[in-house]
């Protein structure tokens, strides 16, 4: 777990199977729902220094909401609204942070 | 056995127990809306499902408590309710499945009327006993059940056939008439899919067909 502070609230990414559980009802409620919504290629996608930023923010986006599922069970009523209520509320000088919080999570996940 | 079997695994520090029996059933389905028969692979009801397992010995624990457990924990538990579920739910060869028979509906159960059907069919089988038994038990006294339907219409379908066979017009019907074709149970309308040839037909159609086939019968249009 890792702690990230968003518009002065303090608030814990964990990914745990809560976070599993997002992914896929966040899946079901696209149009189309064909992306395959994991969390370990999500987690590559975000390292792959040859992905492009705005791929990298939207996927940061995503995966930052479903590490605060656990935190906020209501999100996996309205997966698309909960990942644009989360977008509001990373500021632009907050993405630095939230990127390491995510990279830690993801080296922590890879080297257990 | 009548009570299915209770594993004991970790829930963080704690020590928790796991049971499939028909409460649990009961729970995953009004929880999640879908039938058992359906689980699938789905993150969400696989946690609902695991979530049930628990539910009858730890109610205070909840699916987003269950979903917060470190990955590793979760699928060890997720192990236990493999266990728990293997040992409880009884699961249809492939030799029944092709013939049909013990596959489980793939949609919601009517508790009032599976309750009913206890108590009445099975043979007053209490709320309790109901509730505490395991699926697979609950299986075994339906098939013993269907037995001894099957055998309580057997007699008068021997009788039945032996009539019709007798006054057959074998020209036109070589073979003599499966006795189960006569008999308004499960196996009897199996056998009357069969002697149609794999077509199922109305059962009065039928009949009315092989009584306008015996001499002397009066012929009706059906």
């Amino acid at each position: 777990m890792v702690q990230v502070t968003l518009q002065g609230k303090l608030h814990t990414l964990a990914l745990d199977f809560n976070s599993t559980v997002f992914l896929h009802r966040l899946q079901e409620s696209r149009p189309g729902g064909q992306e395959l919504l994991d969390i370990g290629p999500l987690l590559a996608t975000v390292d792959d220094p040859a992905t492009p930023i705005s791929v990298k923010l939207r996927v940061t986006r995503m995966l930052v909401t479903a590490m605060l599922a656990s935190e906020n069970p209501h999100f996996e009523a309205d997966p698309v609204a909960a990942v644009s209520l989360v977008g509001s509320w990373i500021a632009v000088t907050d993405v630095p942070a939230v990127m390491e919080a995510v990279g830690r999570i993801s080296q922590a996940m890879t080297e257990a | 056995m009548w009570c299915p079997e209770v594993i004991v695994s970790r829930f963080g520090n704690r020590e928790v127990k796991l049971v499939c029996n028909m409460r649990t059933w009961y729970t995953f389905e009004t929880a999640s809306g879908i039938s058992l028969a359906l689980v699938g692979s789905s993150p969400r009801t696989m946690r609902t499902l695991l979530w049930a397992l628990l539910h009858q010995f730890q109610p205070d624990i909840t699916e987003i408590d269950l979903g917060r457990l470190p990955l590793s924990q979760f699928d060890k538990l997720m192990r236990a309710g493999a266990a728990v579920l293997s040992s409880s739910l009884r699961v249809a060869t492939p030799s029944e499945e092709a013939s049909g028979v013990a596959v489980e509906p793939a949609r919601l159960v009517d508790w009032d009327e599976l309750q009913a059907f206890a108590w009445i069919d099975l043979g007053r089988i209490s709320e309790e006993q109901f509730w505490e038994m395991s699926p697979a038990f609950l299986y075994h006294l339906v098939a013993r059940y269907e037995a001894q339907v099957e055998r309580h219409f057997m007699a008068s379908s021997v009788v039945a056939a032996a009539i019709t066979n007798v006054h057959l017009d074998h020209e036109k019907h070589p073979e003599p008439l499966d006795p189960l074709v006569f008999s308004p149970t499960k196996l009897g309308a199996k056998a009357r899919i069969k002697a149609d040839g794999g077509e199922q037909q109305d059962l009065s159609k039928k009949i009315l067909q092989i009584f306008g086939s015996v001499p002397g019968a009066i012929k009706t249009h059906v």
